[in-house]
């Protein structure tokens, strides 16, 4: 009963270690700050376009929260993809898993580390954003909605795509093919975004723009910063980015116990 | 890519029409008024509004034969009275196209469009209804006449320093850490 006591108290003990490790490899040794520097790049010229092109300036001053807030969203989920895609799988391609498993921290506390560090991704983006939303979100009052609903709808993408990437590193060998599969799965959740309108307003359209997590997630931004919704009122556009982020985590730690030295696919 | 096929089809019936079908002398259409389907009466003439803004109004789609009519379609457009103006119909609207419940003899509808100002400058926007089948003939409300003024919510010059400096603060950061790392190994 004490073995099982002590089990329990070192995987609590041990996901912390690793995430703390993980944060410092990605903050202070590894890729953090200059995806976040591209990031803030990325973000001034979005700001700077929507602000002075006369092309862009067009656009109503929600809108333009609501263009920049989305851009920060999609773009900080795909920061977060990137750190989970790569977090096993690069181990593994890296020759460090071994030592790794061979630590006494039970498998899934290694994987909850690793996403505890990708999401941190997250968090830096949506500090690094609010500035830029609050410049053009003030004098319309929109600031306090967008850096709220910003903060629900990022972080459920964010949720999503660390356990969607944390499920394939975990899986595949090959770092170059988690990144590609995980990249091409985003791309994929993109494309709804690309239908015609007449296919968006039909049944199996609006299910399928309600289903994809992204889709979802940035029309019920959208619809709160620019037609001035009530959380509310639009919440049924958030079961899409709930279920899939709740299921892709479980999964994620349901096969992170299974978690082996050369993948799945090399098993 | 749509953009492009539909300019060049537009361009290529344009020059097929000019070459086929002369102009005619008359002012008058040759499609006769009376062969419309149905006529179409705008609610307003005119209206100034500035860029970004939404504005409504409604059209009244009249049958005025003694017969039923069915199948009709109302159908939104605006067009830019200066010739700078590039205006796409699609960004003023995403719902241009309305297909109407049988009219009875006599009998009117109303439609309630709800649009954006997309560009400035002079504008119009008018409607016309057609049928489905059995007539040629388009009919055409009067237009409504838009004075679309500019409008710059956001100071681009205020948004500069912040622009530089988020940035600008990242790299001294990515500097500082990488330098750190350095001075410890």
């Amino acid at each position: 009963m004490a073995a099982v006591g002590d089990q329990v108290d070192v995987g609590r003990r041990a996901w912390k270690v690793v995430a703390e490790r993980e944060l410092r490899d990605l903050w202070l040794a590894g890729r953090g700050l200059p995806l976040l520097l591209a990031y803030s790049v990325l973000l001034s010229a979005t700001s700077y376009l929507v602000a002075a092109n006369q092309a862009l300036n067009f656009l109503e001053q929600r809108e333009a929260v609501s263009l920049t807030l989305q851009v920060a969203v999609a773009v900080s989920a795909l920061l977060v993809l990137l750190g989970a895609a790569d977090s096993v799988s690069g181990e593994r391609e890296r020759g460090t898993l071994e030592s790794l498993l061979l630590s006494p921290a039970p498998r899934r506390a290694l994987i909850i580390g690793k996403g505890v560090a990708a999401m941190s991704l997250w968090v830096a983006a949506w500090i690094v954003s609010l500035p830029y939303v609050w410049y053009l979100g003030r004098g319309v009052d929109v600031v306090g909605v967008a850096v709220a609903s910003g903060l629900v709808v990022g972080s459920l993408l964010a949720l999503f795509l660390a356990g969607y990437g944390l499920l394939i590193s975990t899986t595949l060998s090959s770092n170059r093919l988690s990144l590609s599969v995980s990249l091409f799965a985003l791309l994929a959740l993109y494309a709804p975004t690309q239908m015609p309108t007449a296919v968006q307003n039909s049944g199996i359209g609006e299910l399928l723009l309600r289903v994809d997590p992204f889709t979802a997630g940035l029309r019920y931004l959208g619809n709160l910063i620019i037609s001035g919704h009530s959380p509310s009122q639009d919440a049924r556009w958030l079961i899409g980015p709930v279920v899939t982020a709740v299921v892709t985590v479980t999964v994620a730690l349901t096969v992170a116990d299974r978690l082996t030295l050369t993948g799945g696919d090399q098993a | 890519m749509r953009t492009t096929i539909a300019a060049f089809l537009l361009a290529a019936a344009i020059a097929a029409g000019a070459v086929d079908a002369p102009l005619p002398r008359s002012t008058t259409s040759p499609v006769a008024a009376d062969t419309a389907p149905a006529s179409v009466q705008l609610d307003r003439t005119t209206l100034s509004t500035s860029v970004g803004q939404r504005f409504s109004f409604t059209s009244t789609i009249r049958n005025d034969s003694d017969q039923p009519k069915s199948g009709l379609v109302a159908n939104l457009n605006v067009l830019g009275l200066d010739p700078d103006i590039y205006v796409d119909p699609e960004d003023w609207s995403s719902q241009r196209t309305i297909y109407l419940d049988p009219l009875p003899a006599y009998g009117s509808t109303r439609l309630a469009w709800t649009v954006q100002a997309v560009n400035s400058g002079r504008l119009v926007i008018y409607v016309t209804v057609t049928a489905q089948q059995g007539t040629d003939a388009v009919g055409a409300s009067n237009t409504l006449r838009l004075a679309v003024a500019r409008q710059r919510t956001i100071d681009p010059g205020g948004i500069l320093p912040l622009a530089v400096s988020a940035p600008t603060t990242l790299l001294l950061l990515a500097g500082l850490v990488a330098r750190r790392r350095r001075r410890l190994r």
